[in-house]
């Protein structure tokens, strides 16, 4: 079934086709909610409330544009909402630093664990990371979106940046020492 | 071996293809959320839809006169370009550090009328907090990617070890393994979009549209018999070329089926060939008269003299019955061909209400009417098919030419010996969409 008779299906409710769309889509989905989601269960919740929204408003989707930049949107966005409603986005002030080079060995590092270290990361850090490193918005589109300063979104970054470099580099050396 | 990497391209890397497959508890807990109170808006366009598609199917199936019951309605071959067109299985080669080449559309579009076809990377199916086990993952890790399904209700992702040429042979129910050609799966679903025909994509608001049309109408029989009398069954019959002129109504269902409805003004006539007549006015003492008079001197003063005829005065001619029905059609529309020119059939019946009908007898120098046989009925039916061809002037107005052959079903009320009545006509208009 082509992606536009899906569409429709869903737009009449039709059971099948929810779920075809559902098992279609839930990989990427769920793999972004993974990433803003402090662990898998919380994860899991919120890719619930994700695609809840998106079989409400797929009557609103009139074919303009792409689909799964569509479904996406919708995925980030039910994510910071649940942020939004537990007040995540306080002003955390801090200094400004470029994007920094880390010791490593690429090849160890595993994308399990990045994921890991990325749900470890303090929610705003991680959402402000999330949302510039690996789904490319501008600062100023992240300040919009999680009512900051740009600013601040900057230095969530620049901040996010070091935990995850630090815990990288600290998980090598520990490698290393017990290689030995 | 250590490379400096700024952190941003590593997590970029890394989590390029990232995609996860949630547990089935997810789902169940989605359908179990959507199944309160949803039902019956659910069914209702359903019926709606496969209902009046089911009707009108029928509608064509019953007619007698179909064009080409084996007619394939669908047209294959679309999704057969298609489908060589995307048969590229290219491998993608890892590099020696694991590192794909910057390709970033590496998704998957083998067959495109399955969109089951999706990449699914290796490792990412389970999301476990040691880090052992990932660890072991990453040492084979290629980047590349599998299709592993050509379902969408089979989503289990294949979980296998990787050979050390960074291929990834995965025996799926689809033989061909891609991992791209640098098209992404949307890209190739909006073409496939495109292929199908521009009428595809369809506003919800441009389903009605409105036909003028006007037709010239042949009408003859089918059979032999006359049903103005059965002296006249083995005259020869010819047909009269009438006009019909109305307006349609039509929506469109789907991409392809549209019903119509409307109202058209339509007469009809035919010839019973070989007759003769004559005056039939006779005296008191039974003879035929006439009144004659000098045609020079002819006035008030000079009333015309009865005189007896010798013999009576026979004409030949034929004798025309013309007869006008109000005719509301209710057809269907199938478009076989959509493209600038599109082709059509069109089946449907046709309500006629009878409006005028008069009998006469001609010849070469006047017309006679004579008394207006009761033969017809008032309400009649006939069944209606033909082949629309149009050509779309504009999106919103269409030219159409729609031969149709239309025969009733109940246009004599008396046994008319065989009479078999038809219409043929090329119904032209102009559709004006919104």
């Amino acid at each position: 079934m082509s992606l536009d008779k899906l569409i429709n299906g869903c737009k009449a409710r039709d059971r099948k086709a929810q779920e075809q769309l559902y098992r279609l889509f839930a990989g990427k989905l769920f793999s972004i909610c993974l990433k803003y989601s402090r662990n898998k269960t919380e994860a899991e919740d919120n890719l619930q409330d994700t695609f809840m929204t998106v079989f409400d408003k797929i009557e609103q989707y009139s074919f303009k544009g792409s689909f799964e930049g569509w479904i996406r949107r919708i995925t980030v966005n039910t994510v910071l909402q649940k942020y939004r409603e537990e007040g995540v986005f306080d002003i955390v002030p801090d200094h400004l630093q470029e994007d920094v080079p880390v010791d490593m060995d690429s090849d160890a590092i595993s994308l399990d664990y990045l994921l890991k270290l990325i749900q470890e990361l303090p929610d705003r850090y991680r959402l402000v990371f999330n949302l510039y490193v690996l789904d490319d918005y501008s600062h100023k589109e992240i300040a919009a979106m999680l009512s900051i300063s740009e600013g601040t979104s900057k230095s969530n970054l620049a901040r996010a940046r070091m935990i995850l470099k630090d815990r990288i580099e600290k998980s090598q050396l520990k490698k290393k020492t017990e290689s030995i | 071996m250590s490379d400096r990497k700024n952190i941003d391209r590593l997590f970029r890397e890394k989590f390029r293809y990232f995609e996860a497959v949630p547990d089935a508890h997810v789902w169940s807990a989605i359908e179990k959320q959507l199944g309160k109170g949803k039902k019956d808006r659910r069914i209702f366009p359903f019926i709606l839809r496969y209902g009046g598609i089911a009707a009108a199917m029928a509608l064509l199936i019953t007619l007698g006169y179909n064009l080409n019951p084996d007619r394939n309605l669908v047209d294959p071959q679309k999704i057969t370009t298609i489908d060589t067109k995307e048969n590229n299985a290219g491998n993608v080669a890892a590099d020696v550090n694991g590192n794909i080449p910057e390709n970033k559309d590496n998704a998957v579009s083998n067959n495109t009328t399955y969109i089951g076809n999706r990449p699914i990377p290796v490792k990412n199916t389970r999301i476990s907090g040691d880090e052992h086990a990932p660890e072991k993952l990453a040492l084979n890790d290629p980047e590349t990617h599998a299709a592993t399904q050509n379902d969408i209700a089979q989503n289990n992702p294949t979980k296998e070890n990787t050979t050390a040429t960074a291929h990834t042979p995965v025996t799926t129910e689809n033989s061909d393994a891609v991992a791209g050609n640098g098209k992404s799966l949307f890209d190739a679903i909006r073409e496939n979009n495109t292929v199908e025909g521009e009428a595809v994509v369809q506003n919800a608001e441009d389903k009605w549209s409105v036909t003028p049309n006007a037709a010239p109408i042949y009408f003859n029989s089918l059979g032999e018999g006359s049903p103005i009398n059965e002296e006249f069954r083995d005259n020869s019959k010819s047909g009269n070329i009438t006009l019909s002129y109305g307006i349609n109504v039509a929506y469109q269902v789907n991409n392809r089926l549209s019903v119509r409805s409307g109202i058209n003004r339509v007469s009809y006539g035919y010839n019973t060939n070989n007759i003769e007549y004559t005056p039939a006015g006779r005296n008191d003492t039974g003879d035929i008269i006439v009144k004659v008079s000098d045609a020079s001197t002819a006035d008030v003063n000079n009333p015309p003299t009865a005189v007896v005829m010798d013999k009576p005065l026979t004409r030949e001619g034929k004798m025309v019955q013309e007869f006008g029905y109000l005719e509301v059609p209710l057809e269907v529309k199938y478009r076989l061909l959509n493209k600038k020119i599109g082709v059509n059939i069109i089946g449907g019946l046709s309500s006629l209400f009878l409006t005028d009908n008069k009998v006469s007898v001609k010849d070469d120098s006047f017309n006679t009417p004579i008394a207006q046989p009761q033969n017809l009925n008032e309400f009649n039916l006939s069944t209606n098919v033909g082949l629309g061809i149009d050509y779309k002037v504009s999106n919103e107005i269409l030219l159409n030419v729609e031969p149709m052959f239309k025969y009733q079903l109940n246009t004599f009320s008396s046994d008319s010996g065989g009479f078999k009545p038809y219409s043929l006509g090329v119904y032209t208009g102009l559709s004006f969409r919104f």
